[in-house]
């Protein structure tokens, strides 16, 4: 246990030494899905208003 | 004379650098002049110091240093045989690079963690820099708060070879009398019996450091 311990704590040094921090460009790459950028939800007051007068 | 300049870095906090400096100092100051440099802005050097009683003051004394780190490190140099640096957890200031650029060792202390060890990764990144200018640099892991029985502490060797920083063949196990000194402002040399085990480690340390 403590061996595959030792070896699973050598194997992420290795990976933190290679893992560069990742772009966007880098996250499409690997075939991530990349989220969508939020959207700001404006709330009601500030909505223009759309009257529709009556006849 | 020329100190010989020790700094204690890492850019994670919580690995032990105040309480391994303390001690290292304490040690050191056994054998010749020396002088603990606290170039963290948390002060926590200045502040375990300043715990000591003036029945018994802290065997080395501690001087913050916030701008001109080299120019200071390189003037003080002259009056001490050794200097010990308490840097900052973090590379982002420059002050450990400064720190690290006009020193002859540093020890790096690292916990048997994971998460740790990714963070001594970075920084060995960051020695490597600072061995292009300072050549003669010559930078150690030390394990800290080792706890022999537990698994993680015993799969660290296997981990640490994957550095290409050597990795001392001293440590320093989690003993709760390194907290305690730091209550008492003192060192472990410092706290009778119960420090007797921690102040054999730290001589061990020393030794090795001093020779290698």
């Amino acid at each position: 246990m403590t061996k595959d311990l030792g070896s699973k704590m050598a194997s992420s040094v290795r990976q933190a030494k290679t893992k560069q921090p990742q772009t966007e460009e880098a996250s499409k790459s690997n075939g991530q899905k990349v989220p969508a950028p939020l959207k700001v939800e404006l709330p009601l007051p500030l909505l223009p208003s759309r009257r529709i007068w009556p006849d | 004379m020329l100190a010989q300049i020790f700094s204690v870095a890492n850019q994670k906090g919580g690995t032990g650098k105040t309480t391994l400096s303390m001690n290292l100092a304490a040690g050191l100051s056994r054998r010749g002049r020396t002088l603990i440099i606290d170039a963290d802005p948390q002060g926590s050097a200045s502040q375990w110091a300043g715990l000591s009683s003036d029945e018994r003051p802290f065997p080395v004394s501690v001087i913050s240093i916030a701008s001109n780190l080299t120019r200071e490190i390189s003037r003080m140099s002259q009056d001490y045989q050794h200097l010990v640096i308490d840097c900052p957890p973090t590379l982002e200031t420059g002050v450990a690079q400064a720190a690290m650029s006009v020193s002859n060792k540093i020890l790096i202390p690292t916990l048997p963690s994971p998460v740790d060890l990714w963070a001594s990764v970075r920084l060995a990144d960051a020695i490597e820099q600072i061995k292009i200018y300072n050549t003669k640099l010559q930078p150690y892991i030390l394990v800290n708060q080792l706890e022999p029985r537990n698994a993680m502490s015993k799969g660290m060797s296997q981990a640490l070879a994957e550095f290409d920083i050597p990795a001392l063949q001293s440590c320093l196990r989690r003993r709760a009398v390194y907290r305690n000194s730091a209550l008492e402002g003192s060192s472990v040399y410092c706290m009778g019996k119960r420090g007797e085990a921690a102040a054999q480690e730290i001589e061990a340390l020393i030794e090795e450091i001093l020779t290698s």
